[in-house]
């Protein structure tokens, strides 16, 4: 009974932002819509209204009380209005800073022979960081073993630790744990041993997570 | 679903409570949801009726901690408790090794603690609490709308998840994207400024791509609903990636819409406007 059922005109709109876009207004079909709702809060207790409001790559959720009665089409429009010129800028700006991201990136690597890739969490936000893109392009040991690895540290190192182990012949493996904070690393390298291991670990944390504190 | 017996597969997936189907005859009744279904009502009786006696067991050891694995030859147990009297388990086959011996090691529990996590709190997501939603709709309709909304979960995630289940996609972690604090506060001055205007809007997201900038949910709301929010965005960006790829659409071109997810609402359209 209460899902709210929305009726929008298609728009097309002017080129530039900047413009008034009324002017250039041509509604072409009815588009029907309904928004999933949402349970939210300790208990699930509140009910709301989902809006994914997206303009390329940037999406605004919207959270709206279910329970709310004026809700009205006019609200969509009022959004949109809202958040669209900003949005497009927003957009300008951080295509701009990750190409200045890139660009220093791609001078600092060097062609380096060995192969590092990590995996971080902090269980306090829920943060995730990773540089293995797909964690199946690894092989099937290699993947059972940190999951193996990572059960090791929650119930070895409390609260703070490191393991360090060797699979197969060309991959090492490195776990860190300091409270809530976990960093896995695959080291692919050739005749390597764990001394060396142990300082490719220690820089790549100083280049990677200077920000983050690890016990040592 | 016959796999190879290499890899782990779901033996089965049930929810059960406790306070029903005590009297004789009628245990079935503790059953809420079973996968599979065609499995004889004996055996699904008998599983439900096993993991609520191991927990019954371990509870006389006074643990701070309700039973939550069973480790058997041929299955690994997963049992979590959603509510009061509620439970969900899970059944794993386990993966015989080259020479056909169960191969315990591959399976770690506690990421499949946390692939039951994600089920829940995906339910609990659209459906709310499972036992306020008992007292509600009462034992009958429940069964129903868990029968509705389980079967569709295991197809679309669940059976694929356990097999291919490893510590990033079970981690339920959140990406964020890293800005400068310029950026960022001017993405927080316009949600203020959102609120400000639009008293309605009480709570807002923000993300990139898949990536979060701005979180105004609770820590773990934003936990059960960040995958989704991804899911809803990356499939509405392979959608409109493709149906655009025919048209010369320059660059300059950019669409602004309010999304619809697809895999819940079938064959429904988006409020395009184009900036």
């Amino acid at each position: 009974m209460n899902q709210i059922k929305i009726f929008i005109k298609e728009k097309k709109l002017a080129n530039q932002p900047t413009t008034s876009h009324a002017a250039a207004n041509i509604p072409t079909s009815d588009v029907y819509f309904e928004f999933e709702k949402v349970y939210l809060g300790a208990n699930s207790s509140d009910q709301y209204y989902l809006i994914p409001y997206n303009l390329s790559r940037l999406t605004v959720f919207i959270f709206i009380r279910v329970n709310n009665e004026s809700f009205k089409l006019s609200l969509l429009k009022e959004i949109d209005d809202m958040l669209a010129s900003s949005m497009l800028i927003f957009l300008q700006e951080i295509a701009d800073s990750q190409l200045k991201i890139n660009i220093k990136l791609n001078n600092m690597t060097n062609p380096d022979e060995k192969e590092i890739k990590y995996i971080y969490f902090n269980r306090l936000n829920l943060a995730q960081k990773t540089t293995i893109a797909n964690l199946r392009d690894m092989p099937k040991n290699v993947i059972n073993l940190l999951g193996q690895l990572s059960k090791d540290l929650r119930t070895q190192c409390d609260p703070c630790g490191e393991i360090f182990v060797k699979s197969g012949k060309d991959y090492w493996l490195a776990c860190k744990k300091s409270d809530q904070r976990e960093v896995y690393v695959v080291v692919s390298q050739k005749n390597a041993n764990l001394t060396l291991i142990d300082e490719d670990i220690k820089q790549l944390c100083s280049t990677n997570f200077s920000n983050i504190f690890f016990m040592e | 679903m016959k796999s190879d017996s290499t890899q782990i597969s779901l033996a089965n997936f049930f929810i059960y409570n406790t306070d029903y189907g005590h009297k004789e005859g009628r245990e079935a009744e503790k059953l809420f949801y079973y996968y599979p279904e065609s499995e004889k009502i004996e055996r699904k009786v008998r599983q439900a009726g096993f993991c609520a006696g191991m927990v019954r067991f371990a509870e006389t050891f006074k643990s701070n901690k309700p039973c939550e694995f069973v480790h058997t030859d041929k299955l690994r147990i997963v049992l979590y408790q959603i509510d009061d009297k509620f439970w969900m388990v899970m059944s794993l086959n386990v993966p015989v090794n080259s020479s056909k011996e169960p191969d315990d090691d591959q399976i770690v529990d506690h990421l499949y603690m946390s692939i039951l996590n994600q089920a829940y709190n995906f339910y609990k997501l659209f459906n709310g609490n499972i036992g306020e939603n008992l007292e509600r709709i009462g034992a009958e309709q429940l069964r129903l709308d868990l029968k509705g909304f389980f079967d569709d979960y295991l197809d679309k995630k669940l059976l694929t998840t356990v097999v291919d289940s490893n510590l990033v996609n079970t981690f339920n972690g959140i990406q964020f994207m890293s800005l400068d604090r310029s950026m960022y506060l001017k993405v927080q001055c316009l949600l203020n400024q959102l609120e400000e205007k639009v008293p309605l809007v009480e709570k807002t997201v923000v993300m990139h791509n898949d990536q979060l900038i701005w979180n105004g949910l609770e820590q773990d709301d934003i936990a059960c609903i960040y995958n989704y929010l991804r899911d809803l965005v990356v499939l509405n960006l392979d959608s409109s990636s493709s149906s655009s790829g025919n048209s010369s659409s320059s660059q300059s071109q950019q669409i602004a819409r309010f999304l619809v997810d697809h895999n819940r609402k079938n064959g429904l359209n988006l409020f395009i406007r184009i900036c």
